[in-house]
Parts: C-alpha cells; structure tokens; sequence
C-alpha cells in the first residue's frame, strides 16, 4: 500500500507557496503548487473513475477541474485540513459529479469493524486487478477504500475532505474491504473478522 | 508491498492543459516568456481563422456584389475539424507553412464561392448540463477535440464530401465530420 507521508514541514511548505501564489497569482507559482499535488489529485481521480462507462470525463478532465475551482477558492481555504485533503475532498466531488451520483450517501453503523487492521490479504489481491476490483464497488465505498487504504487518509481527513462524519468514514471502509474480500474470494473468508 | 497501479501518474501534458485553463479563466498570470510561447504555439490557428474569416467575409462581399437580387439556393455544410492524438501538430519552424497551406485552402474555396464562415476553436470553454450544472471542462467527442470548422456551401452532399476530401486537415491525420446544416 501507497504510505501517504506527512513530514511536519509539508503544512509549512504548502502555506508559503500559497501565499507566494495568491499575492501574486504567477503562473510560476502555480506551477509549483501544481506539481506537489497533481500526482496525488490524478491518482485518485483515475482510480475513481476506472471502469465508469458513463462518464465521459477522463482524471484529467477531474484534475483540470479541481484546479480550477481550487484556484478560485483558494483565497477562501481556511487551512482547518491540509491542502491535500482540500484538494482530494474537490477532486471526489468532482468525480461524483462526473458520474452524476452522490459520492457518499449511505449512513452505516458498523464503523467498529474498520477500526481493524486492513484485513484483506495483500498477497491475494497482488493476484488479481485490483483496478478492476475497486471499479465494482460502489462509488462510496470505493473512494473512501482508495482514500484510506491506497492513498493513506486518515479517517479524519476523509471526512473533512467528503463532508462526512469520521464514523461514517469508517463505516464505509469497512463495508467496501468487506466488498473486495468478496471479490478475492468470496468463499475463502479471506481476512474475515474474528466473531 | 508494489502497488500494481503504482505507476500511475499525470501526463506531463496535463500541466499545460491546466495552465491554459487558468489562464483563460484570468485565475492566473503568465510568465512573461512563457505567455508569448503560448501565444506562438496558439497562432498557429487564430493567424488561420483570422485569414479564413477574412477571405469568408470577403466572399461573402464579393457574392454579394456579384448577385445581388437572388439569395444562394445551394445548401450549406459543416465541416468539423476533429483532433485526437493522431493529429500531427505542425512544428515551431513549419507553423507558418502550416498555416499557408490551411489559409490556401480556404482562399481556394473563396474564390470559388464556397466558402461561406470558419473558424478555430480555443481548447477552453463550458460544459452545460442538465439541472444547471456547469462544468469549465470542455468535452471530447469520440474522434477527438473539436478544433476547428468551415462552414461551405456546395451542390449536394457529393460535391461538399469531395471538397471536404481536400481539405490539408487530413493529411496531418485530422478527421472531418461533414455534417448537413438544414435550412
């Protein structure tokens, strides 16, 4: 699994170079922002959209998007979450409108579960288009699987960047593993939790 | 663990996309160098379509002097330039000659009283959904961008497929949907 890595300096970088850009709007400053983040808004834009035969927009349609109403609101970013989750919490929503459906819309109770360890097993899943498996799932369950488990959210980011309680956050990674684990294999039992 | 999809990363293209983007939206300022790069690589098709309205306008004119009393009976096409990734853009030395040759194209049709408007397609816009929804991503169609039109006008459709069959756009791998325009 991808680590998302949080080095302290990150939140002190990126406010610098979004003061260095919003005083100047300079296309070199932008850039800069550009670059730190694109990578991360085009990996989760492709992942979410892989596989939707109804949308005709394509990750870079999602991250051209993104910046744009980023740059727009980016004066009003009051930096309660890391520019990431910002950016992440756009492209989502981006996305969820580009597959005219709800990102997250499903209201569950079983978050305890999600508070275990990934329970899927990462040698199984090597075996298998992973691609092609998080395609299936729901759109909600998927982006908070590709959020917390490939792109390394906390469930606090999560839900700060879907506009979601934590809980549900976590509700929804425990439905969507529980969906893959079906998927891997759904008669093995692969990583079921303990009763 | 290597993630199988670890390779996933933006097109280095996508940078540019996206600076234009926000340029055209005023959201943000060119450098200096490279604005006028920018403006070089865009000429290319605003020098065309200001050359092709010129010679539409100037058509238009002559036809009118020509034939003042009878309104053109022939019916009209459109023609739609498309680009996707076979399209082989012209490169900095050759714009100019690009921009000749597309430019001949349509002075030809002028002069032969075919050409009736034309015109290049800037890569920003809107997209316009339904419930109001309004998207700053402008959508590709299955045989590319649309990047550019002419509007002519011929006998029949067999006449405007055989001018449209001389159009340079496709010998630079460009495709054309001729499309009638009902009167």
């Amino acid at each position: 699994m991808f680590e998302r890595s949080k080095p302290d300096g990150v939140d002190l970088e990126d406010r610098e170079l979004v003061a260095r850009f919003l005083s100047s709007r300079a296309e070199r400053a932008f850039r800069e922002l550009y670059r730190r983040h694109t990578p991360l808004i085009y990996r989760v834009s492709a992942r979410l959209l892989y596989g939707e035969a109804r949308t005709r927009m394509s990750a870079e349609d999602v991250t051209q998007e993104c910046w744009l109403r980023a740059v727009r609101g980016l004066e009003g970013f009051g930096w309660r979450s890391a520019l990431a989750t910002w950016l992440v919490g756009i492209a989502v929503r981006v996305c969820a409108e580009a597959r005219r459906a709800p990102a997250v819309v499903h209201e569950l109770d079983e978050y305890l579960e999600s508070m275990l360890p990934p329970v899927f097993d990462a040698a199984a899943l090597e075996r298998v288009d992973v691609e092609r498996l998080l395609a299936a799932l729901p759109a909600g369950y998927r982006t908070v699987v590709v959020l917390h488990d490939i792109e390394g959210f906390t469930h606090e980011e999560i839900g700060v960047a879907l506009g979601i309680s934590p809980g549900t956050a976590k509700s929804q990674l425990a439905r969507g593993r529980r969906a893959l684990r079906d998927a891997v294999d759904p008669n093995s039992g692969i990583g079921r939790t303990a009763s | 663990m290597s993630h199988p999809d670890s390779t996933v990363q933006p097109p280095a293209a996508l940078e540019e996309r996206v600076v234009r983007a926000l340029q055209a939206e005023g959201l943000i300022h060119s450098d200096r160098r490279k604005g006028a790069d920018m403006k070089m690589l865009h000429a290319r098709w605003a020098i065309a379509a200001g050359i092709l309205l010129v010679a539409g306008l100037f058509a238009g004119s002559y036809a009118a002097r020509s034939v003042p009393a009878e309104p053109d009976a022939r019916p009209q096409f459109a023609l739609l330039l498309y680009e996707d990734t076979g399209y082989r853009a012209a490169p900095p030395e050759g714009t100019q000659a690009r921009i000749a040759e597309y430019a001949g194209w349509a002075r030809k049709l002028a002069s032969e009283d075919r050409l009736v408007d034309a015109g290049k397609l800037s890569d920003t816009g809107a997209l316009l959904l339904a419930a109001g929804e309004v998207s700053s991503v402008v959508p590709r169609a299955e045989e590319g961008m649309l990047a550019g039109f002419f509007i002519i006008r011929a006998a029949d459709r067999g006449e405007a497929e055989r001018i449209a069959a001389e159009c340079p756009h496709l010998k630079y791998g460009g495709t054309i949907s001729l499309r009638d325009i009902e009167a």
